[in-house]
């Protein structure tokens, strides 16, 4: 992992602290691209097109919201982007890399490395403490020796505010704790890309908010964010709103950030 | 994907354990069984011939009835082709031990209604000079004198228990031309050559010729034991070497009156312990064939509920690789448990089972180590095939796509419906229904196994069952020497005496243009004999039931009727040698008794072709309620007076004991084997209904929301386990139609079965009570967990 010199103000408590700040030079190469992206689904009533080329590029830095009704695509196309799903046709660019284009063993090993995932329902693993949850990944992908791991993950549970839960199993934290924990993980390996689908979906409103702050608050360090979300604030904490009908762009619209950045 | 995968799997493991218990139980309790099997067949095959062997089984024995002097011997044993010689004599006998019969015994007089108090039985003796130097059909010392003294007998070991006697008893010993004798036990015996006492029904014992001349009997060894050299190839080899000696001898003035050439260094029953041998190597190949495909059932249900989280970690940078070693590895760690709980087991089992029949069949195991690769076997049965068959459910799961495990499609077996007639429970377990008939193929195995071992069980009982309506007699008195017929009409007058008829026997081979009588014989002159018998055409005492011509009618001269074809047809004229005399016949019918030996002319017609008139054999009826032990010692007394020299008492009793015991180890071998299969059907459907409650978890909460009480959904999940225990006997009792008839057969080619074909309502509703009350007790615990969810646990489950 690279650390660079931290060039933004201090974090407010809660918030991630900034580890890189993203270069003008980052900001300019598109962190997503897909060109005519395409999903068909084979189900029991025939073909079902979930995204119909579709053309999207994100930027380095952007939290991107993905918004739309039940069906229009909206967590395909976050799959798509992670890797965690294969186009049934069109091109996907991920920093740079065609993912579309890597077998299963290549396209995993890049996904550990490159892409954080938050899931809606958390997905920790029951029978691993937190603590082993956000190590996880560290070791899968063999990035760090078991020590530094450790320290890691203890770095990041203190960072997203659930540091004295570390030697818990997920069933005795609550959903906010969860999906912090959650995010820690996601973070493990400081990934560039975070993609979060619904990631407040199970949350209460004030812990909603907080979790949606943590996710905003990894644009800083020069992340790029892409959340899916039915959450109708988030266009305060969002670069970009992108909308989906029907698995194609209806409307990309431009969010509170970038308002607020003129 | 070291440590943290492993902690997953332990965590995992733990959170299971009621589940992953029964899985290993029921792989364990299989592979003990299979190292039990696989272990005790391997030494008993290698066993059976050795123990046989080591007892340097003669190739011949040649009756002189001139008898065998030192000088003869010797010059026997100087011939080229003799490798060894002994003379001996074997003479039956009765003993009464003064103790009550043993209980296997008591039981069957009971049932024919025989009183106690007649401990009468038959002993065989086997009597020679020279115990030091025998070389042909050796005994081995077990404990007490050797040799045995003058006035006392060494006893085989079998004997003991047949004849409710212990070394040092002092017995009362009646020989045909003797009073009765006390003789002591001096010391036991084991003679590897002889078929176990107890299926004999009879005792073997072993005296000198000074003992035997205590007992009234002449002392004198007409019986010469041979062995052959270089050894004969087959029974013919051995049966030309010895008619050529046989020859040699007569020619030097010794008569030879019969040669018995038996099954070449074979032991008397291992047919018997052969079929035993195969029925096991069947079980075992069975059981592990099925209790692999269950686990490989079970794993792939367990790593159903993994699909999810194998989703999460190929998410986070999981290789399928990575995720396929580590549950392969977890498949490992559960197959090394259950070998680690299993081997020893098998190990101590297979001893057991080793020394058990080596026991009842009264072999000596001289070598009793497993080889090294029944051990590889079974490790490659407790993990190889578990492995194999777990690596497509593995595989499978690890391949799928991110998006697809997330979604939980693809690794499941698809849900059906069943049709809505049937009830809930039923329709519950046909929803997945390859798990189902993958779980319930050890149970309906062992319902088929079970069932068909009491079908043939049964089908063998009913064959004797038909002996009392082909013999009418209670007990038979077989004479060393032919006694005048009218003899009879003084039994028949004593009190409590329905009928009597003299019957003639003699000894019978196939003639031969030398003239001498060759037959296939064992030394213990039992198995392989073959007799002719001259009967009284209009008996009352035997009803054969016919196969093919007619009976005797007074007046055939040489008519002769046939206990089994023996390759020969209605009308055909055979020549048979009757003790040495050459008489023909003209077959004028077959017929199917039980035994299922021998062949009958009229008396009469008998006594012409062996100029030799009287009764060698009286068959007694009793009137009903008459007590046998006080009638036969009136018998006898009536005989004594009339000079008859009474060989061997018969019980008809006995000879249906005898029978039934002759397959007794296997039938109980197959249930046995039976049950061990059920068992391991039964554990492992206990596994699956638990893993069946925990994919059902939701299910059962919404259940539980919208009225269904504790007791409501314990009965469902019960049922459920019923309506698989009860498919399974719906398919076994399909399948044990075939399987007895297949059974049937088989036991018919290999003698012990006549063409009885039985199909038990007994056996099937037995199975269908155990399977059921089984299955229920298999699925308590499952159902009890279930009962026990609250809605919120239910409803909270992912």
């Amino acid at each position: 992992m690279t650390k660079l010199a931290t060039a933004s103000p201090p974090a407010p408590a809660g918030i991630l602290t900034p580890r890189v700040t993203a270069t003008t030079a980052d900001r300019a190469a598109p962190a997503v691209e897909l060109s005519d992206a395409s999903r068909t689904y084979r189900t029991a009533g025939g073909p079902f097109h979930a995204l119909a080329g579709l053309d999207l590029t994100i930027a380095a830095g952007e939290l991107v919201a993905i918004v739309g009704k039940s069906g229009s695509g909206k967590s395909t196309l976050v799959n798509l982007i992670a890797g965690l799903d294969r186009p049934t046709a069109g091109r996907i660019r991920v920093a740079g890399t065609a993912i579309d284009a890597l077998d299963e063993s290549a396209l995993a090993a890049w996904r550990g490395r490159n892409v954080g995932v938050v899931f809606q329902f958390f997905q920790l693993l029951p029978t691993l403490t937190i603590l082993e949850n956000v190590m996880l990944p560290i070791e899968l992908c063999k990035v760090l020796p078991a020590a530094a791991a450790r320290a890691r993950a203890h770095e990041l549970l203190a960072e997203v505010g659930i540091a004295d839960q570390a030697g818990k199993l997920p069933s005795a934290l609550s959903g906010g704790q969860q999906q912090r924990a959650a995010i820690a993980r996601a973070l493990a390996n400081d990934p560039a890309l975070v993609i979060a689908d619904e990631p407040t979906g199970n949350l209460d409103s004030q812990t909603a908010d907080a979790v949606l702050g943590l996710l905003a608050g990894l644009t800083r360090t020069g992340k790029t964010v892409v959340t899916v979300t039915h959450e109708r604030d988030i266009a305060r904490f969002a670069d970009r709103v992108v909308t989906l009908a029907d698995g194609k762009v209806v409307e990309i619209a431009r969010g509170g950030r970038e308002v607020a950045r003129g | 994907m070291a440590s943290l995968g492993w902690r997953k799997l332990r965590g995992d493991l733990a959170a299971a354990r009621g589940r992953v218990a029964l899985m290993v139980g029921a792989l364990a309790v299989s592979l003990i069984a299979l190292g039990t099997v696989l272990g005790a067949r391997t030494v008993l095959v290698r066993g059976i011939a050795a123990s046989y062997l080591s007892s340097h089984p003669a190739d011949a024995t040649l009756e002189l009835p001139g008898g065998i002097d030192g000088a003869l011997l010797a010059e026997v044993r100087a011939r080229p082709e003799v490798e060894a010689a002994d003379a001996r004599e074997v003479v039956m006998a009765r003993v009464a031990t003064g103790r009550p019969a043993p209980a296997m015994l008591r039981a069957h007089l009971d049932a024919m209604g025989m009183t106690r108090g007649d401990d009468t039985r038959p002993l065989q003796l086997f009597i020679e000079d020279d115990f030091a130097a025998r070389h042909v059909n050796v005994v081995r010392r077990e404990s007490g004198a050797w040799p045995p003294p003058t006035g006392a007998m060494l006893l085989e070991r079998t004997a003991l228990a047949t004849l409710g006697a212990r070394e040092g008893d002092t017995v009362t010993v009646t020989t045909p031309h003797g009073a009765p004798q006390a003789i002591a036990i001096a010391g036991v015996v084991h003679d590897t050559a002889l078929a176990p006492a107890w299926q004999e029904h009879k005792g073997y014992a072993y005296i000198t010729r000074a003992t035997l001349a205590a007992l009234g009997e002449p002392p004198v060894l007409h019986d010469l034991y041979v062995r052959f050299q270089p050894a004969p190839a087959t029974q013919a080899d051995a049966e030309a070497t010895s008619t050529a000696l046989a020859s040699w001898l007569t020619a030097r003035g010794h008569a030879v009156r019969q040669v018995r050439v038996p099954a070449l260094r074979r032991h008397p029953h291992e047919g018997q312990m052969r079929t035993a041998q195969l029925a096991l190597l069947v079980f075992s190949v069975l059981l592990l064939v099925l209790s692999a495909i269950l686990v490989a059932t079970l794993l792939g249900a367990l790593l159903a509920r993994q699909v999810r989280e194998i989703g999460v970690m190929k998410a986070l940078g999981a290789r399928t690789g990575q995720l396929a070693a580590l549950y392969a590895g977890l498949v490992a760690l559960l197959g090394t448990v259950a070998l680690a709980v299993a081997a020893p087991l098998a190990y101590l089992g297979a001893r057991a089972f080793i020394a058990g029949i080596g026991s009842v069949m009264n072999l000596a195991i001289d070598d009793p180590a497993i080889p090294p690769w029944v051990f590889a076997v079974q490790a490659a049965a407790g993990l190889g095939v578990p492995l194999a068959i777990a690596a497509v459910p593995i595989l499978r799961a690890c391949r799928l796509s991110v998006h697809a495990a997330l979604a939980q499609h693809g690794a499941r077996e698809v849900v059906r419906a069943a049709p809505r007639w049937l009830p809930l429970a039923a329709r519950n377990a046909l929803r997945t229904p390859v798990r189902l008939a993958l779980a319930t193929g050890l149970l309906v195995a062992g319902g088929v196994m079970a069932m068909t071992a009491f079908n043939v069980k049964r089908a063998y009982e009913r064959n004797l069952e038909r002996m009392p309506a082909m013999w009418h007699y209670d007990v038979d008195f077989w004479l060393t020497e032919p006694a005048p017929a009218a003899l009879g009409d003084e039994l028949a007058r004593i009190p409590g005496v329905s009928r009597v008829e003299p019957w003639a026997y003699a000894s019978a081979a196939w003639a031969r243009r030398d003239g001498l009588e060759v037959v296939h014989t064992y030394p213990d002159q039992g198995h392989g004999s073959f007799r002719v018998y001259g009967a009284p055409p209009a008996t009352t005492l035997a009803t054969l039931p016919l196969v093919a011509g007619r009976w005797l009618v007074p007046g055939d001269s040489d008519a002769i009727v046939m206990a089994q074809a023996r390759g020969v047809a209605l009308g055909q004229r055979v020549t048979l040698s009757l003790d040495g005399v050459a008489t023909t016949w003209t077959v004028v019918g077959v017929v199917d008794p039980l035994p299922p030996s021998g062949a009958f002319v009229t008396d009469a017609a008998f006594a012409r072709a062996v100029h030799v008139d009287g009764a060698r054999l009286f068959r007694v009826a009793f009137a009903p309620g008459a007590s046998s032990s006080q009638l036969t010692a009136a018998l006898l007394g009536v005989l004594a007076r009339g000079g008859a020299r009474v060989e061997t008492i018969e019980p008809f009793s006995l000879l249906d004991a005898a029978l039934d015991d002759h397959v007794l180890v296997l039938t109980r071998a197959a249930v046995v084997l039976s049950a061990i299969m059920a068992l391991v059907g039964l554990l492992g459907l206990g596994a699956a209904m638990g893993i069946s409650v925990l994919e059902r978890t939701r299910e059962i909460g919404v259940l539980k929301a919208i009225g269904a009480g504790a007791g409501r959904v314990f009965r469902l999940i019960v049922g459920e386990a019923v309506a698989i225990g009860l498919a399974s006997w719906l398919v076994a009792t399909a399948l044990v139609v075939p399987a007895t008839y297949a059974l049937d057969r088989f036991l018919g080619a290999q003698g012990f079965l006549g063409a009885t074909f039985v199909i038990s309502p007994v056996a099937l509703a037995g199975w269908l009570v155990a399977v059921v009350a089984g299955s229920a007790a298999a699925s308590f615990l499952p159902a009890r967990r279930a009962a026990r969810l609250t809605v919120r646990e239910a409803l909270a489950e992912t």
